[in-house]
């Protein structure tokens, strides 16, 4: 697997859990915010603590999130090695096929 | 030097206290006649040698300041000198004429012209004058009234290239358990979008927000000083230094779909206007509406625009009037009101998305 974690933290000021997905190759960042903060009714403006916090589970989440990328970057893996074709790296060295 | 100077000196230097006081005494005449004619003045006695020469400032000078089109034009006129020499000028402008705060002044400078671009300045301005830059003459004000610069016209604006501010995200919304994720991405899912900041662009990460709460009305931004996403309530949020808007989305809120009503208001037995006595809600697209007169002869009239707002109608523009309606006519909606599930993303440079989840068929 190439895409992981790169950064996680939670900023308790904003209510939000901060994860930063990155993928070495290509360089591509993808980030998840999960809001654990307050809500707002959107039409009274009345706060009040999220009531589903029990029911989320990041690891999941962050795991739904690596497979999705994965499963995208895993098949232009296999199409690289399938056909010999060498990949391009982010740092912008080719790296030759592999046989 | 002459031969009687240099005989003078010779003998003053030798002790000859006679010819001492008449070398002086030219010396002091022949400084006195240059004084007048560069209006310079006699070195003060100190014992620091470095000190200048004093200067008297130069004659008042004249000036004119317009303002137009957001700046402001100012043209000195110096005053005719006896010896040609340099003059410099400060000057200075604020919106207090008693220059007690707010002050800004300008490089002291030799030129007469100067173009200060201040769109939509009220001020006044001010200017001294001095040979030297350390003895000045007074400030004199160029009015006594303020001066606006105007504003400036779009035309004098170049075209676009450092204003320019746009990106290639698409930001939408699915229905995730009891709450929303709003999604981020450029061609597709999952894939970086660029960010074009003036002549500039750069390469943004995809994202995905998750547990945004069914009926927010949300605005994502990047923040570029954090490089992180946010999601925020109102637009004016996302304007933060360094915070990139980069789409907007509502998640409408649950409910049972429901059709609006509306009344007509006839006049002179033509519809001139329609009132929504009920806005509905859930409505993901323009709605049929049928206008008819039970038993009547009304006939001819049509609705015109729909505004819908975040799921409800607000209003309906009247269409043709058509005639011979009465308080018997009837306006009926339908259509209008699907059971979407997945929001959409707007066109480039109108990110928005919508989702609609009817109360109690949540996907899991």
């Amino acid at each position: 697997m190439s895409w992981r974690k790169a950064e996680e933290f939670l900023d308790k000021k904003t209510g939000e859990h901060c994860i930063r997905l990155h993928e070495p190759d290509t360089d591509a960042e993808h980030h998840v915010v999960i809001h654990v903060g307050h809500d707002a009714c959107p039409h009274c403006g009345h706060v009040r603590p999220k009531n589903n916090l029990d029911e989320l589970d990041p690891k999941a989440l962050i795991a739904d999130e690596l497979d999705a990328l994965e499963q995208s970057h895993a098949q232009a893996h296999s199409y690289a090695q399938k056909h010999s074709v060498p990949v391009l790296h982010s740092s912008g060295k080719i790296i030759p096929a592999r046989r | 030097m002459s031969s009687d100077v240099q005989a003078l000196i010779e003998s003053a230097v030798g002790g000859n206290k006679e010819d001492l006081r008449t070398l002086l005494t030219q010396f002091y005449d022949q400084n006195q006649m240059l004084n007048a004619a560069t209006g310079n003045s006699w070195l003060q006695p100190t014992n620091n040698n470095k000190q200048k020469a004093q200067t008297k400032p130069p004659a008042q000078a004249g000036i004119s300041v317009t303002g137009s089109n957001g700046s402001y034009q100012i043209q000195i006129t110096n005053p005719a000198q006896a010896v040609s020499a340099t003059i410099i000028h400060e000057i200075s402008y604020s919106p207090i004429k008693s220059f007690g705060g707010n002050v800004t002044t300008l490089p002291q400078s030799s030129s007469t012209s100067y173009t200060v671009p201040s769109p939509g300045a009220t001020v006044y301005f001010r200017f001294r004058s001095s040979f030297d830059g350390v003895t000045w003459n007074n400030y004199t004000l160029a009015s006594t009234s303020t001066i606006s610069s105007g504003l400036q016209s779009s035309a004098s604006v170049e075209p676009n290239v450092p204003l320019n501010q746009t990106n290639y995200a698409t930001v939408d919304s699915v229905a995730s358990g009891s709450a929303a994720n709003v999604r981020v991405y450029g061609s597709s899912l999952y894939k970086q979008y660029n960010a074009v900041r003036g002549q500039n662009s750069y390469i943004r990460p995809s994202a995905t927000l998750i547990n945004v709460p069914l009926g927010s009305n949300g605005y994502v931004a990047y923040d570029t000083n954090k490089n992180r996403f946010r999601f925020q309530q109102d637009l004016p949020s996302t304007f933060p230094d360094g915070w990139e808007p980069v789409g907007s989305v509502s998640v409408v809120e649950g409910g049972i779909p429901s059709l609006p009503t509306i009344d007509p208001i006839i006049s002179g037995g033509g519809i001139v206007g329609y009132n929504v006595t009920n806005q509905g809600n859930g409505i993901t697209g323009p709605l049929t509406i049928i206008i008819t007169d039970p038993g009547g002869p009304g006939t001819g009239a049509t609705a015109g625009q729909q505004t819908i707002v975040n799921g409800k109608l607000i209003s309906v523009a009247p269409g043709n009037a058509g005639s011979l309606y009465d308080s018997h006519t009837v306006v009926t909606a339908s259509g209008g009101v699907g059971t979407g599930s997945t929001g959409g993303g707007g066109s480039i440079g109108q990110n928005s998305g919508r989702l609609y989840v009817p109360r109690g068929v949540l996907p899991t």
